[in-house]
């Protein structure tokens, strides 16, 4: 057990330094950096850079020096806990991803857990009453849960709400409490802002979940096990809960690995339709900008928080199934 | 005693279809057979005939789309003031509580594949407290004394060890008596075993049927013993009960089955047994052809395509019904009577 576990700890550490490489020359890739797209958009906007300005910004954030040296350089940084200067906010990158890393977890936690408790009653149903009208209906929404895309669902909703509730649903905060230091009434208002994206961010995992919860069931429901159990003469829920359902939700606990950099990064698509104050549009102009510290810091993360959240997975696996905790002590 | 002479169990014409798109399967269709305390009933035939789907019905654990259509299953247990009641399980409501205090307490079931009929990620003494618990109402730490003493019965070494133990940290052989021990959780009357030994090696099968017979002088029990395996029968069994296509079509004692056996289908299965006097380099006589498609079961005697002595005109033509031809012997066909 221990020789496993030690095991996987330095595999996921080899794997976190991969991860730091390839995120470093993914940023790279772009033609230009930051200091090419920040002539482009100062010329568009009118203005002029001199040459010898350039110059002098790509010694200060150390452009000018070879590829590995800049990345030696990062890594230095990132190992004694700093990550840079954010080129386009010209603050610490972690002051900037600070601000909105809790919100995205806010929402995200939300909305995994609506997922959750959606999509696993359902699949129960949807598989124990197999091809009943229930089934079929969850079934059928599941589909277009699965088909249409969230941000449209987004969009949709959004217009819905503005034209018959007069309501501006993007966005986490009202305008009055956007900028306004924490209190109760701005936690409030967060609360109140906080179910419609939540949904929308849910749904379309909801529906996924359904499916595989269903498909997971309908594998463990005719087994021998079930039917002994049935045998025994517990009751049906019984039988259900405690058997088939136990053994079909060992699956999921490997799908925590995913969930770890969805909760930090959320979906960019939603969260930019929806205005929401989350890390995903960040990265998202942070790529388009160039600003390669603060890009590179949030794919690192999202890196390491798959690989912090496959190793949490295999732990609650080790955890919760037996087959696999026992497995050669025999 | 007057009650020894009745059976416990007296299962008459049941039928059980499965309603699928493609049509119906007549899974069982009408089987009569009758169980007494203490004494073993074997149910044999070929793979599909029925006999796992008899067993179920008799539980009434029978999986959607099939369904008790027909028939009853009479059950005698002892009332609470001494009388006998008799209950037809056919006409209980499957989900019921009480054909649940049925399941496991008067009529147990063990399974062929000890593996999977054991839940994998919940431990044996789980499980077994679960049964104790639900058909005794004994408190945790004494339905666990009792789950110990279960597996002592069985024969499992170190019962309080392996209790906390997982079924696939077992061998085959004590994975099928912890699954024994199961089943006997709520001292059941009857104990329904369908192919208890198929998944075993010689040696082990020998074991488990030894201990079913222990078992069953222990607590009287009643056994009624699904197999396929004709040896198995002739060592353990008192009646015989031959099922061919969801039909019984012949019963009586083991003795007038393998000595004086009636049924066209019942002599085919026994010549098909290999035998140690037999000539070497013979092949070893098989029933031609093999079960008809449950969807288009032959007219007349569901045996008559396969059948040597097929009588054109009567047997394609009629449908047989179980006869007495002997004080205990009974079978269907028109060689012993025509329609």
């Amino acid at each position: 057990m221990l020789a496993y576990l030690s095991r996987r700890v330095v595999l996921a550490l080899l794997t976190v330094g991969a991860i730091s490489v390839l995120s470093f020359v993914i940023i790279r890739l772009p033609p230009g950096d930051y200091i090419s797209s920040y002539i482009a958009s100062v010329s568009m906007s009118g203005g002029f850079v001199s040459e010898q300005e350039v110059q002098v910004l790509r010694r200060e954030y150390g452009l000018d020096k070879p590829v590995y040296v800049q990345y030696l350089r990062w890594m230095g940084m990132v190992v004694q806990g700093r990550f840079g200067v954010s080129l386009e906010y010209r603050r610490p990158v972690s002051e900037v991803i600070g601000d909105r890393l809790w919100l995205t977890m806010v929402v995200a936690i939300a909305a995994v857990v609506l997922t959750w408790a959606l999509a696993l009653p359902i699949g129960i149903y949807s598989a124990v009453r197999q091809y009943s009208l229930g089934d079929y209906i969850a079934t059928f929404v599941g589909f277009i849960g699965l088909a249409v895309p969230s941000f449209m669902l987004a969009l949709v909703l959004m217009y819905l709400g503005f034209k018959y509730f007069n309501a501006n649903i993007g966005g986490l905060f009202s305008g009055e409490f956007d900028l306004a230091p924490w209190s109760l009434a701005k936690v409030w208002d967060l609360a109140k802002h906080l179910p419609l994206p939540t949904l929308i961010l849910a749904l379309a995992g909801t529906a996924q979940l359904i499916r595989i919860m269903r498909a997971n069931l309908l594998d463990e429901l005719s087994k021998p096990y079930v039917v002994t159990a049935r045998a025994r003469g517990l009751s049906e829920r019984r039988v259900i809960l405690k058997y088939p359902v136990r053994v079909a939700l060992n699956p999921f606990a490997s799908t925590i690995g995913y969930l770890l950099p969805y909760v930090v990064s959320g979906s960019i698509i939603v969260s930019l339709v929806l205005g929401l104050p989350t890390v995903g549009p960040l990265l998202l102009r942070a790529l388009v900008a160039q600003d390669m510290f603060l890009a590179g810091t949030i794919v690192l993360l999202l890196g390491v928080l798959t690989v912090v959240g496959t190793f949490l997975s295999d732990l609650m696996l080790l955890w919760i199934d037996p087959r696999i905790r026992l497995e050669g002590t025999r | 005693m007057a009650a020894a002479d009745q059976p416990i169990l007296d299962v008459r014409d049941l039928r059980t279809y499965f309603f699928r798109e493609e049509g119906t399967v007549k899974a069982v269709d009408g089987a009569s057979f009758e169980v007494f305390a203490g004494r073993t009933v074997g149910i044999v035939g070929e793979s599909g005939c029925g006999k796992t789907v008899t067993a179920k019905s008799i539980l009434r654990i029978v999986e959607r789309p099939g369904r008790v259509v027909g028939g009853q299953i009479y059950l005698r247990r002892a009332a609470h003031n001494g009388q006998a009641s008799t209950v037809d399980l056919a006409t209980l409501d499957p989900d019921g509580a009480e054909i649940r205090r049925i399941r496991g307490g008067d009529i147990a079931l063990v399974f062929q594949e000890p593996m999977s009929s054991i839940s994998p990620v919940h431990t044996i003494g789980n499980q077994m407290v679960e049964t104790v618990q639900l058909h005794t109402g004994l408190g945790a730490s004494a339905a666990r004394e009792q789950a110990i003493e279960m597996l002592r019965l069985v024969g499992i070494p170190k019962p309080e060890r392996r209790i906390d133990e997982y079924a696939f940290q077992l061998s085959g052989g004590l994975r099928q008596r912890a699954m024994i021990a199961l089943a006997l959780g709520g001292h059941p009357r009857i104990l329904i075993a369908d192919e208890p030994t198929t998944a075993l090696d010689v040696t082990t099968q020998a074991q488990i049927l030894d201990l079913l017979r222990h078992l069953q002088a222990q607590e009287q029990m009643a056994i009624v013993l699904i197999t396929h395996n004709l040896g198995v029968v002739a060592e353990m069994c008192d009646e015989v009960v031959v099922m061919y296509l969801g039909r019984v079509v012949e019963r009586g004692p083991v003795d007038a089955i393998f000595h004086a056996p009636k049924h066209p289908y019942t002599r085919m299965l026994l010549r098909s047994i290999p035998s140690i006097h037999a000539q070497v380099r013979t092949k070893l006589p098989t029933i031609a052809g093999s079960i008809p498609h449950p969807f288009n079961r032959p007219r007349g005697c569901p045996f008559h395509p396969r059948c040597p002595d097929f009588m054109p005109g009567v047997c394609d033509q009629n449908e047989p019904e179980l006869r007495a031809v002997s004080e205990s012997q009974a079978v269907s066909c028109f060689l012993y009577g025509a329609p």
